[in-house]
């Protein structure tokens, strides 16, 4: 969820300046209510944070963020492959992910939660990753800024 | 600050005007120096906050996903600022995320504080929070020094603040050195003139006026000043010298009037001594030298006793004294007659005048003592011959009155005898004869009325009877009634004022008023006789007038008509003995009175005569000196109506 104040999306991601980033769960959910009470409260340049469940995998449509979680493994590379061209962040905390052409990859390091990023895969789908972002994690994949 | 009060005026001026400039161009400079500072600061502080803000957001991911070595980093990068000392970056728990300090900087962060700048000696402590979009993440702490560039700045400007202060320093003192003449100079001018009046005395020196400030006012004043000081100092002068010349005519004239007094006072025939409040002889002339025969060196320094018998001692200490304490004279500025006491002891009268003159020097007595011995003398010679001259007139008197008595008895029997034989041979013997008898007869008759007359001049003063009041009014009606027959003939008018009573012989005021009546008809004029007596009271006398119509009397005769047997015309004319105003004359000065006469030829008589109105001392009778004045005792008979 953080991780959408270090991005950027293309204007055409939105219907409107203020319409809401949705987090999409692909896969069991993995935060349960936890996650709706974060985000309610959210707002990030002037939008508000929304979470969608069940999402049909072939249906991206209104996502901005796709989490696939742990249940989807075997799936992971035809997803992100699916989702290449369609500018949605997609993030998971499946061992891989990146170099399965995933954007983002939560670890867990010394019970810290720590993350790969693979910036050539975000720039192919147009969006744009924070420096700030680039430089705290534990490893980059693609151009570096 | 009284060394400076005592400076002079330009070197005064210099010091105000250097002062002032001074402190103006150090509070200019203190000024400019706060402002750099304060302006710097701000810099710095902008600075450090942009600078803050671009940390703050470097480490938002870091501490987004809590990694410090990330943010120490970031940090890291800040070693390109020297002066910042430390940078710390603390969670929102406050705990310290990630610290950076410059080498020999503080080993630990401070407690975390709310966003704010703190500016302490030399430090600037930043205090700024770290915030993704609208969530605080945590605080960016910055320890910033600003010590050596202040101190660094502080030197500069301090350097070239001095060296403007220096410069314009000097400027002034080249600029105040020729402005300050504009006012020192007039000053400095008019303190020379008044020094140089003070020490010359010449008030003719004035100031040049430059000016027309206020020290042009004073250079006014003081030329002003100076006028009235010379005018003043001249006319001072000019007093001065009047004053001298009047001392010393002043002087001269004491001298002079000194030397004529001592003249006077040695030359003199009186003896002039003169004695101090001691009662001891101070002066002594050539005069006292005569009169008592001590000499001046044997009396000066004497007391005064030295020339009193001595039993006059007693009284002349005591008057002294009484007169040293009460001022009461007794003798003091009065002629007495005392008694001096000579050199050899002998004695004599005196008349002694005495002055008292009180100098500085205290009081002093001055005595004119003049020897009486010979006026003493002459005075009882005089009283002498003056009893003699009475006795002897006395004697005069006495053998009149006998004569005139004892020669009666034998004239009566010639002019019997001489009758008889006129009787009894007129026309028996011849002619001649009978002319003898008739010659010898009237001679007799004559003389019978010469002593008749005489006997009566000498009754005057013999007369037993003593004055008693006689009331005038009675007087004269007694003498018209004696001369009824004559005032019948004459046809004469007599008229009077009322008369007083005066203390007198009655019988001779009867015969007085008679003889000047019967003297008034006698020598009438064509005209009938009018005879007027009146009287006027002159202080202590009666001043009785009888005046008439008649011939009067001529100027030279005057005295001559009241002594005996004086007549001025033949026996034809006006017969009788010429011894009627004698008598009147004897009269009236036995009464203590004078009379008198007043005429013109042709314009009748006026006889006066005077009676005392108060009755005579005895003793002093005919000795009076009665001082009249004959205008005052007008004869106008309307005049007493």
């Amino acid at each position: 969820m953080n991780f959408t104040k270090f991005v950027e999306w293309p204007a055409s991601s939105f219907s409107a300046p203020d319409a809401p980033i949705t987090i999409c769960i692909l896969g069991d959910d993995p935060f349960g209510p936890a996650l709706d009470r974060m985000v309610e409260s959210e707002n990030v340049n002037g939008r508000p944070i929304g979470t969608r469940r069940s999402v049909p995998e072939a249906d991206p449509q209104g996502c901005h963020v796709m989490f696939i979680s742990r249940s989807e493994r075997t799936g992971m590379e035809q997803i992100v492959s699916r989702l290449r061209n369609s500018s949605v962040l997609t993030v998971s905390e499946v061992p891989g992910f990146v170099d399965a052409g995933g954007m983002i990859e939560f670890v867990i390091e010394e019970g810290k939660v720590r993350f790969h990023i693979n910036v050539a895969a975000a720039q192919a789908a147009g969006l744009t990753l924070s420096a700030r972002l680039v430089r705290v994690a534990t490893s980059v994949r693609g151009p570096q800024p | 600050m009284r060394a400076f009060r005592d400076q002079p005026i330009r070197r005064k001026l210099l010091l105000i005007i250097m002062v002032t400039s001074s402190v103006v161009l150090l509070l200019a400079g203190i000024a400019i120096i706060a402002y750099d500072s304060e302006i710097y600061r701000t810099s710095v502080r902008d600075d450090l906050d942009a600078l803050a803000r671009i940390v703050a957001d470097n480490t938002t991911a870091a501490l987004t996903f809590e990694s410090p070595q990330d943010a120490q980093e970031t940090l890291a990068s800040l070693r390109a600022r020297p002066s910042l000392v430390q940078a710390c970056i603390y969670s929102v728990d406050s705990r310290v995320f990630a610290r950076y300090a410059r080498p020999g900087g503080p080993s630990q962060c401070p407690p975390v504080e709310p966003d704010s700048e703190i500016v302490t000696a030399g430090s600037l402590l930043l205090f700024r929070p770290i915030v993704l979009g609208d969530t605080r993440l945590g605080t960016l702490y910055f320890q910033y020094d600003l010590a050596p560039v202040l101190a660094a700045r502080l030197r500069l400007y301090s350097g070239i603040v001095g060296g403007i202060t220096l410069g314009a320093l000097l400027v002034a003192l080249v600029l105040s050195s020729r402005l300050r003449r504009l006012i020192s100079d007039p000053i400095v001018g008019l303190a020379e003139r008044a020094r140089a009046v003070s020490q010359t005395k010449d008030y003719g020196i004035r100031a040049e006026k430059q000016t027309q400030d206020e020290v042009g006012s004073l250079v006014d004043a003081f030329n002003e000043m100076l006028a009235n000081i010379q005018s003043r100092d001249s006319e001072l002068r000019q007093a001065r010298d009047e004053l001298e010349i009047r001392v010393q005519e002043r002087t001269a004239e004491l001298r002079q009037s000194e030397e004529r007094f001592r003249a006077v006072a040695e030359t003199a025939n009186d003896a002039i001594i003169s004695a101090n409040r001691e009662g001891n002889i101070i002066h002594w002339n050539a005069g006292a030298e005569r009169a008592f025969g001590y000499s001046a060196a044997e009396a000066v320094g004497q007391p005064l006793t030295l020339i009193m018998p001595e039993r006059f001692h007693v009284a002349h200490r005591q008057g002294f004294g009484r007169y040293l304490t009460t001022r009461e004279a007794h003798i003091v500025g009065k002629t007495v007659e005392l008694t001096g006491l000579r050199k050899d002891g002998t004695e004599f009268p005196l008349d002694l005048s005495l002055a008292s003159w009180k100098i500085e020097e205290g009081i002093f007595f001055t005595a004119v003592i003049r020897d009486i011995t010979d006026r003493r003398q002459a005075e009882e010679a005089l009283k002498r011959q003056t009893a003699e001259l009475a006795r002897s007139n006395a004697d005069l008197e006495q053998f009149a009155y006998v004569a005139s008595h004892d020669l009666q008895e034998p004239l009566r029997m010639v002019t019997s005898f001489m009758q008889l034989l006129e009787r009894r041979y007129r026309g028996k013997l011849d002619a001649e004869a009978d002319e003898f008898i008739g010659f010898a007869v009237d001679g007799a008759t004559r003389m019978k009325q010469l002593i008749s007359d005489l006997l009566t001049y000498s009754r005057v003063s013999t007369s037993p009877e003593e004055p008693a009041p006689s009331d005038c009014e009675t007087v004269l009606l007694n003498v018209l009634t004696n001369l009824g027959l004559t005032l019948q003939e004459s046809g004469a008018v007599v008229t009077h004022d009322p008369l007083p009573t005066v203390e007198a012989n009655y019988s001779q005021m009867v015969q007085l008023m008679q003889n000047l009546v019967t003297n008034a008809i006698k020598f009438r004029s064509s005209q009938p006789p009018q005879i007027h007596i009146s009287v006027l009271r002159v202080r202590t006398e009666w001043v009785f007038s009888v005046s008439d119509n008649g011939i009067g009397i001529s100027l030279e005769h005057r005295e001559r008509i009241f002594v005996i047997f004086q007549r001025l015309h033949d026996r034809m004319s006006y017969p009788g003995t010429g011894i009627g105003l004698a008598i009147c004359k004897k009269i009236v000065e036995r009464h203590g009175g004078r009379i008198w006469v007043e005429s013109k030829p042709g314009q009748g008589s006026t006889f006066f005569f005077t009676l005392p109105a108060e009755p005579p001392e005895p003793g002093k009778e005919g000795n009076l000196a009665y001082s009249h004045d004959r205008t005052t005792t007008t004869t106008n008979p309307t005049a007493a109506h």
